[in-house]
């Protein structure tokens, strides 16, 4: 039976068509995937839905729950609708809680909406309500603020809200996206279960194909504003027929192959770490106290050989960034040492220094950050060679050469970095760190916060940049699949510890430390969507 | 909360020797001769001599420091050179018209702020939120001191309604004295006000447009609910911080405004200081009124841990 | 350019124009005497009248501009001088260095102006370079802190790690990313100041803190106009309404510099 209908939604903002007439479907008990890439509308729809889109916005359309048009209600029925019989579920577990209200109250308080309760009924009930998504009470007491609670936990929070009213829809837009992979693993079971127990239709929103394949009943595709494919999961990848769909499914199931082993390699290292240590020391507890500190990193050891290519590999928290700040001289150990090419890079002298800078290069997460506004990417391209940035018919050609290399051509120098895409971005960032010519080059989640289809031409392009330079990456990320896809080995943190390494085959086909197992077991996979879909 | 309140007080005792250090300073170390300063240059070495003594100037500069800054907290402000009494005295009787004149003002300033404040948020980019902006940018652009002014053209000269100025004393009972203060208080809360309230609008809309009040609204709270029981609480803390900062304009502002009513308030006393070169009723008013922008500061931190759970620590 | 942003670049314009016009010509001479012709209401002679001494009411706010101008300007230069490195380097050294920076920045904020003009006065005796110094000294914090808040996401930016990967000094990032990235929001932090510090020299001259008599600064002529209030009342409007109209000035400036140099705000503010 069909719980939900969404026919021909329009939605424009200042005159651009954002939503352009799609129509989908959610029975009750079923789960819809909506997937699609970053841009294409996947957040508005959920806002139209709920109604909670800024007053700017021109919605058309019907939205139908069982058989009720939502457009047409007035704003007070509509107050009674969220909350009571749609819950939503946001991405962001860190702000979409109010930091000064008590998880308890938070819940309590959506119940208080729909229902004649007192204030102490109300928090009896939001107790039991946040006992069903695994918050117990015991452990942690509703009277806990958001700021004590880890983001998995938050989630489950955000979750409680949402299904307090028992509604006849869940809608929950991106929910793991900010979430490490073994919590995701557990929310995602958690929506499961309650889709299962409580029976509601649930509208997954997602840009991961692999998360949607592990929880949808249905997919629907939306690009550019509209559905493109819609279809049953299992075998959804053989049967779909837009273009736009099978290039997310290539994106997602396709990952350049995996470098040939090679040899051992064998001689000096080119850059090393031995034992280091981080602490980050914390306020003081009271006045005069010894301050207390969090061990970052823990007598963690590694090498690099030239023309090597390392996954670091680790959730968040776990060191992984701490550490490439240590490699890469941003930051000194508290105990241990980093050596480049035999020489400690503490006690370096200038010109040892500027080598290993020269030879030493990274590049960083967010490609809407690394790159300063305010400078033409000539300009940032050049930045390493330590010349005057503008001038020089050398200079010039050399961005020129480093820009074509990377896919872009010469003409862009002259653009500031707004101009640019996200993908584009990071590759005027890899440009920038391949103008000194360098022997390693440490990317430090370089390709996370990119769409799919995206991430696998910067991968491809950096499996070619290596196989042409003989460049040495350390490829430090959370995503177990490009882990597999770039390196000859890797390194499994944990705690500011490595708790495993080895070649990249061994240890991702059968791993050892219970962790690492974990981890593996969390990371959702694409079988059911590759299935033959028969069934 | 008792460990954030210990570092707080530490920090506020901290701050305050380190003022008292500079007024100190400014105040005795740089002029020259403060014995010198109040008989003249021409005054005979022996007198001059015995000035010294008896102002203990003679004693060596930490020495003297040590007597001000103890006196000065357990409440001996020294003694008055051209009254003769106890400086202590002479703060107390001011504070009693300067102590109520802030109080009023900083009132109407919030009375003035909040409804402003939260209608141009809540109909953001509309016709009323353009009228409180014009409005509190015309405020903000109005001097005090001349605003009182033309409140006492208007309201005691052509229209009488109200004293253009002085104060009859809390004795003459409380309206008479209230009266006398409102124009003062007016005067000074609407540039307050107008800043105060285009804080608060700014507040508010940077919280309308945070994650947990669309979360809010998700669990069906209607947008005046949302705004209410989320955003308000939520915009407190950058609202807190300005009201902190305005505390110190207002005493300027007091200072300044007691001038133009001819009000016998601490602001007053200052200048009548300055005028008969009294230097330890100067330094003491001075050392005072940094104090209170201090502590006033010291209770907004406080109060931040009040309303914010991230700073209280669970200890 | 913006509505908001013509308006008071104009009326800033002007004001300062009429500030620099008098240092070479004025109607009359702003302190020529002429008791006979006290009091005058305007007429084609003296546009905007005389004041209790007859001197001419327009040469003196003409005058009086120049004063307001030129110790806004001083002290929202010594504030940016002394308030920006400090904010900038706090931002980038955070831990011990920061720490005390932002501390002794608190520390100053608790003297007002008006209590840094009295300790200045003291000490120097009375002048109109006490007002400047004291007005710059309290907006020595206030840039401290608004060049500490922006400069702070900049410091920790991928931008900046990729400079210090690429072996950039930290005063080079300060100079090549920091300051060219927190230049709007300074520029936007000095209109404002300059505002404030046009209020604030209106102040100190009114008690007497700031500009001398016989130099003419528009806080002087509202102190003196006072007595006169019943008998002219133009006296004590004229020079109000001018600090008005310079502040008006300014702020509408500062709004739409913020607006024009932000366009993220745009639709927000």
């Amino acid at each position: 039976m069909t719980l939900l209908s969404v026919e021909n939604l329009h939605v424009g903002v200042g005159g651009r068509d954002i939503l352009r007439g799609i129509d989908f479907s959610v029975a009750r008990g079923e789960t819809l995937g909506l997937v699609g890439e970053s841009g294409s509308g996947k957040s508005m729809t959920a806002l139209a839905l709920m109604r909670l889109l800024p007053d700017a916005a021109m919605v058309r359309g019907h939205v139908r729950l069982a058989g009720k048009d939502l457009l047409a209600l007035d704003e007070t029925a509509m107050c009674a609708v969220r909350g009571g019989r749609i819950g939503m579920v946001f991405q962001e577990p860190m702000s979409a809680l109010d930091p000064l209200m008590s998880i308890g109250d938070q819940v309590a308080e959506g119940l208080r909406v729909h229902l004649p309760l007192g204030r102490r009924a109300a928090r009896e009930r939001a107790a039991a309500v946040l006992a069903r998504v695994g918050l117990d009470p015991a452990q942690i007491a509703p009277d806990r603020f958001p700021h004590e609670l880890s983001g998995g936990q938050r989630q489950r929070v955000v979750i409680a809200m949402a299904i307090a009213m028992r509604p006849d829809l869940l809608i929950a837009d991106e929910p793991t996206t900010a979430l490490d992979v073994t919590v995701q693993a557990q929310i995602l079971a958690l929506l499961k279960e309650i889709v299962r127990e409580d029976g509601p239709g649930l509208l997954l929103i997602s840009h991961d194909l692999a998360v949607i394949g592990a929880m949808a009943d249905r997919i629907a595709v939306l690009h550019r504003g509209e559905i493109v494919e819609t279809g049953r999961a299992p075998g959804f990848f053989r049967r779909a027929v837009h273009p736009r769909a099978r290039a997310l499914c290539a994106a997602a199931a396709a990952m350049p192959k995996a470098p040939p082993a090679g040899p051992v390699p064998e001689g000096p290292p080119l850059l090393a770490a031995e034992g280091l240590t981080r602490r980050y020391l914390l306020a003081r507890p009271y006045p005069f106290a010894r301050r207390p500190f969090r061990l970052a990193l823990d007598n963690v050891s590694l090498a690099i050989h030239a023309g090597e290519s390392v996954a670091l590999i680790g959730e968040s928290g776990s060191g992984k960034s701490t550490l490439a700040r240590l490699l890469l001289g941003l930051d000194r150990p508290d105990a241990g040492t980093v050596t480049y090419r035999g020489g400690d890079i503490a006690c370096a002298d200038a010109t040892a220094l500027r080598a290993m800078r020269r030879d030493v290069q990274a590049v960083f997460q967010d490609p809407f950050g690394s790159l300063d506004p305010r400078r033409r990417a000539g300009w940032i391209v050049a930045e390493p060679l330590h010349g005057p940035q503008d001038a020089g018919e050398d200079v010039r050609a050399r961005v020129a050469a480093a820009l074509e290399e990377v896919g872009l051509s010469a003409d862009d120098a002259d653009r500031y970095p707004h101009a640019f895409s996200g993908g584009q971005r990071q590759r005027i960032a890899l440009a920038r760190a391949l103008i000194t010519r360098p022997r390693l080059i440490v990317l430090d989640e370089a390709v996370s916060s990119l769409d799919m289809s995206i991430r696998a031409q910067i991968l491809a392009l950096l499996a070619d940049l290596r196989a042409r330079h003989g460049l040495a990456y350390l490829f430090i990320t959370h995503d177990l699949r490009v882990a597999e896809a770039v390196s000859t080995r890797v390194l499994v943190m944990h705690d500011g510890r490595v708790v495993e390494e080895g070649a990249s085959a061994d240890v991702l086909r059968a791993p050892r430390h219970p962790y690492t197992r974990a981890l593996l077991a969390s990371a959702p996979d694409l079988s059911a969507l590759l299935s033959a879909g028969n069934a | 909360m008792i460990r954030v309140l210990l570092r707080a007080v530490l920090s506020l005792l901290l701050t305050l020797a380190c003022a008292s250090v500079l007024v100190f300073a400014a105040m005795q170390v740089l002029p020259g001769d403060p014995a010198e300063v109040m008989l003249g240059v021409n005054a005979r070495p022996d007198t001059l001599a015995a000035l010294r003594a008896q102002l203990g100037l003679d004693q060596p500069l930490p020495v003297r420091y040590a007597a001000w800054a103890a006196g000065f907290f357990s409440g001996d402000l020294g003694t008055s050179n051209t009254y003769a009494v106890p400086v202590m005295e002479l703060v107390r009787e001011r504070l009693s018209v300067s102590l109520p004149l802030a109080l009023l003002a900083l009132a109407l300033t919030v009375a003035i702020a909040l409804p402003l404040g939260m209608l141009a948020a809540a109909r953001r980019g509309r016709l009323a939120d353009r009228g409180v902006l014009l409005v509190t940018q015309l405020g903000i652009a109005v001097p005090n001191f001349w605003f009182a002014m033309l409140l006492v053209l208007l309201f005691a000269i052509t229209w009488r309604w109200l004293p253009p100025g002085g104060f009859p004393g809390w004795e003459a009972g409380v309206l008479p004295a209230l009266a006398a203060l409102l124009l003062p208080a007016v005067a000074l809360a609407l540039p307050q006000g107008a800043i105060l309230a285009q804080v608060m609008r700014s507040a508010l809309i940077d919280t309308l447009d945070q994650d947990f009040i669309r979360t809010a609204r998700a669990k069906g709270l209607t947008r005046g609910e949302a705004l209410r029981r989320h955003a308000l609480r939520n915009a407190l803390i950058p609202v807190l911080t300005v009201v902190g900062l305005q505390f110190s304009f207002l005493l300027a502002g007091t200072i300044i405004i007691e001038n133009v009513f001819f009000l016998p308030g601490l602001g007053r006393l200052v200048f009548q200081a300055i005028n008969q070169r009294d230097l330890a009723v100067v330094q003491s008013v001075v050392m005072l009124l940094v104090a209170s922008v201090v502590i006033v500061n010291f209770l907004v931190n406080l109060a931040y841990a009040i309303v914010d759970p991230r700073l209280r620590g669970r200890a | 350019m913006n509505g908001r942003l013509a308006c008071g670049f104009a009326i800033v314009s002007f004001v300062g124009f009429c500030a620099l016009l008098s240092l070479v010509w004025t109607p009359h001479d702003p302190l020529a005497l002429d008791i006979a012709n006290k009091l005058a209401p305007p007429d084609a002679a003296h546009w905007l009248g005389t004041d209790q001494l007859g001197r001419d009411l327009l040469s003196l706010i003409m005058r009086g501009a120049l004063a307001s101008v030129a110790v806004s300007f001083v002290a929202v230069t010594l504030g940016v001088t002394a308030g920006v490195p400090l904010g900038v380097l706090a931002a980038g050294r955070r831990g011990v260095t920061g720490d005390v920076v932002m501390r002794i920045s608190d520390f100053l904020f608790a003297f007002p102006a008006i209590i840094i003009a009295i300790l200045l006065r003291e000490t120097f005796g009375p002048g109109v370079t006490n007002a400047a110094v004291a007005i710059g000294l309290f907006n020595v914090p206030v840039f401290a802190r608004v060049a500490y808040g922006a400069a702070l996401p900049v410091w920790g930016s991928g931008y900046v790690m990729a400079a210090r990967v690429a072996g950039r000094r930290g005063l080079w990032i300060g100079c090549a990313h920091v300051l060219p990235n927190i230049a709007s929001t300074l520029i936007v932090q000095a209109t404002i100041q300059l505002s404030l510090g046009v209020l604030a020299e209106a102040s100190l001259s009114y008690v007497g803190l700031g500009v001398q008599p016989p130099q003419p600064s528009w806080g002087r002529m509202l102190f003196e106009a006072q007595t006169f209030m019943a008998i002219a009342p133009r006296l004590a409007v004229v020079p109000g309404l001018a600090i008005a109209v310079a502040v008006l000035g300014l702020s509408l400036t500062g709004e739409g510099l913020r607006r024009a140099l932000d366009p993220r705000r745009e639709e927000r503010r």
